[in-house]
C-alpha cells in the first residue's frame, strides 16, 4: 500500500468523524470544534495533492479564523450551553433519511459521471509565486480588485458598526 | 516530503518518521528542560537572588524534579467542567507548537520538510493554539481562565497581524516564502538591516505572541490567578507549559532564519563553524531574550496592548511594507 493511501484513509477517518460529531453533538461549543477538526483534515488533503498554498490557506482561513470567530459567537452570545436532543416523530425521521439518501445518490452520480481530470505530471507543487503570477493576470486581476474592494467594504462596516455604543455627544445636545 | 509519499509504506521508513519524530521531541523536551532552569536562575540573578541550587550541582536537576512531581500529580477535573474539551484542550494548544519544527530548516539541507510555502505553514499553524487556549479556559467553567482565554485569543489575533505584516518585508525582499531561499537572500548583507522596522515591529509582536513580559496578559499572577490555566494541575498543566517553551525556540529560529541570516555566519572568514551551530547559537539567544526582559519591564494593561497593536504597530508595518516595496522597484529588482 503506498504511503499516500494511508495517509488518505486516515486523513478521511479525521473529517468523517469531525462531520459525524457535529452532527450527534447537542452541545454548541463541541460542534464549532468538530468542525475544527474536519476544516484540517481538508487543509491534509490539499497537502496530499500537492497544493501546498491553498493547504496553508484552508488552516489559515477555516480551522484559524472562522472557527475562532464561531467560537467567539458562540461564547459572547446568551444562549443555554447545551440544546435539547432533537426527538424527532417517525414521518420527520422518514423523510430526512429519504432527503440524505436523494442527495447522496445525486451527489454520488454527479462524482462518477465527471470525467476524472488526470492531472499533469509535476515534479515540485504548485508555488505561491505561480499563484501570485496567476492572480496579477489579465485573467484574475479584475475578480481579485473586485474582492479586494467587497473586504473593504465589510472592514469599514464591521467599525462602523462596531462604533454604534460610543457616546453620541451631538445627539444628546439635541434633546 | 512528497518523494515518500508515492513509494510503498515499508516498515522501515515508517520506523525511521518515527524515530525523527522522537529524536526531535528528544531535544526539544531537553531544551525546555534548562530553558526553565536558565529563566528561574537569570530571574534570581537579576533580582538579587540565588535561583534554584538545591537539586542536583547549581540546581541543574530542578526542573527534572519538578516535572516529575508534576507528572505524579493528581490530574484533577473540575466536576463542572466540560470533559471532553478540558481533556482535549492542553494537546490542542502543544500540537501545533511541535509541527511547525516539520519546516524550520537546521541547514541549507538538513530540514525535515522543505516545503515551498514553509514561513506561510509556520504561522497558519501557530494560529492554532489559540483554539486550544480557547478550549482550555471555556472548559475548565471559571471566570478566571474564560477571562484569559479571551484576552488570549483577542492578543494572538490581534499581534498576528503586524507580525504577518512585518514577516511580508523580509518575504519581499527575498521574493519568496520559502525560508531556505529567505536565508540564502541574506548572503550578502542581514536583513535585521536593512528590515531593522520590520524587525523591531516582528519581535513586540513575536512577544505577545509568547504571551511573554510585556504581554503576559493571559496568566497575569497578580489579576487572573493564572489565566486559562487556573483549573489544570498535573499533567496537563505540564503539557500547557511544554507548548509555550517549545513556541518559544521556534519563534526564536524563525527570528534568526528572517532576520540574522540563519545558518549563515557574521562573516564569510567564520565560515569553518558549521551552519547547524550559528543557528542553534542565534535561536537561543532570541529564546533567552523574553527572559531578560521578563526580569525588566512591567505588565502593559488590555487597552494600551490592543491600541498598540492596531494604532501603532499595524500602520508602521504597513508603511514598511510600502517603502520595501518602492525601494525595491526603484532598485530594478521587479521584472
Amino acid at each position: 500500500m503506498a504511503a499516500n493511501l494511508v495517509v488518505f484513509l486516515i486523513v478521511a477517518a479525521f473529517v468523517l468523524i469531525g462531520g459525524m460529531v457535529m452532527l450527534t453533538e447537542t452541545r454548541v461549543l463541541h460542534m464549532a470544534f468538530a468542525v475544527a477538526l474536519s476544516f484540517l483534515g481538508i487543509a491534509a488533503f490539499f497537502f496530499l495533492l500537492g497544493a501546498e498554498f491553498l493547504g496553508v490557506m484552508q488552516v489559515i482561513v477555516y480551522t484559524g479564523a472562522v472557527t475562532t470567530l464561531a467560537v467567539f459567537g458562540i461564547m459572547l452570545t446568551k444562549h443555554d450551553a447545551e440544546d435539547p436532543p432533537a426527538n424527532p416523530n417517525r414521518w420527520h425521521r422518514l423523510l430526512s433519511l429519504f432527503v440524505s439518501a436523494a442527495l447522496f445518490a445525486i451527489f454520488f452520480y454527479a462524482l462518477i459521471r465527471t470525467p476524472l481530470y488526470t492531472p499533469v505530471e509535476r515534479e515540485t507543487p504548485i508555488s505561491a509565486a505561480e499563484i501570485g503570477a496567476h492572480l496579477f493576470s489579465g485573467q484574475y486581476v479584475l475578480a481579485f480588485e473586485l474582492i479586494g474592494v467587497l473586504l473593504l467594504a465589510a472592514l469599514i462596516g464591521s467599525v462602523v458598526l462596531a462604533k454604534e455604543d460610543a457616546p453620541d455627544r451631538a445627539k444628546e445636545d439635541r434633546r | 516530503m512528497r518523494d515518500w509519499l508515492y513509494e510503498p509504506l515499508s516498515a522501515e521508513r515508517f520506523g525511521w518518521m518515527v524515530l525523527s519524530i522522537l529524536i526531535l521531541l528528544g531535544v526539544l523536551l531537553f531544551l525546555v528542560t534548562y530553558a526553565i532552569y536558565v529563566q528561574r536562575k537569570l530571574l534570581g540573578w537579576m533580582q538579587s537572588r540565588v535561583g534554584p541550587n538545591r537539586v542536583g550541582p547549581y540546581g541543574l536537576l530542578q526542573t527534572i524534579a519538578d516535572v516529575l512531581k508534576l507528572l505524579t500529580k493528581e490530574s484533577f477535573v473540575p466536576t463542572h467542567a466540560d470533559r471532553p474539551l478540558y481533556l482535549l484542550a492542553p494537546i490542542v494548544a502543544f500540537a501545533p507548537a511541535f509541527v511547525v519544527f516539520a519546516v524550520i530548516p537546521l541547514t541549507d539541507r538538513i530540514a525535515f520538510t522543505d516545503i515551498g510555502i514553509g514561513l506561510l505553514f509556520y504561522i497558519g499553524v501557530a494560529s492554532l493554539s489559540t483554539l486550544g487556549v480557547i478550549m482550555g479556559g471555556w472548559a475548565s467553567n471559571n471566570k478566571w481562565s474564560l477571562i484569559g482565554a479571551m484576552r488570549a485569543a483577542a492578543m494572538m489575533i490581534s499581534y498576528e497581524i503586524p507580525l504577518v505584516l512585518a514577516a511580508l518585508g523580509v518575504v519581499m525582499l527575498a521574493g519568496s516564502i520559502n525560508l531556505v531561499d529567505i536565508v540564502e537572500a541574506q548572503r550578502g548583507v542581514w536583513n535585521v538591516v536593512p528590515q531593522f522596522v520590520g524587525f523591531v515591529i516582528f519581535l513586540i509582536a513575536a512577544l505577545a505572541e509568547l504571551n511573554r513580559t510585556p504581554f503576559d496578559l493571559t496568566e497575569a499572577e497578580s489579576e487572573l490567578i493564572a489565566g486559562y490555566q487556573v483549573e489544570y494541575s498535573g499533567f496537563r498543566f505540564a503539557i500547557f507549559m511544554l507548548g509555550e517553551y517549545v513556541y518559544l525556540f521556534a519563534m526564536g529560529a524563525l527570528i534568526a532564519i528572517l532576520y540574522f541570516g540563519g545558518w549563515l555566519p557574521p562573516h564569510p572568514a567564520l565560515d569553518f563553524i558549521p551552519g547547524i551551530v550559528w543557528l542553534v547559537v542565534k535561536t537561543l539567544f532570541f529564546a533567552y531574550l523574553p527572559f531578560w526582559l521578563q526580569a525588566t519591564f512591567p505588565r502593559v494593561r488590555i487597552d494600551q496592548l490592543m491600541t498598540f497593536s492596531w494604532k501603532v504597530l499595524m500602520p508602521l508595518a504597513l508603511v514598511n511594507i510600502a517603502f520595501t516595496s518602492l525601494v525595491k522597484t526603484i532598485a530594478g529588482g521587479v521584472s
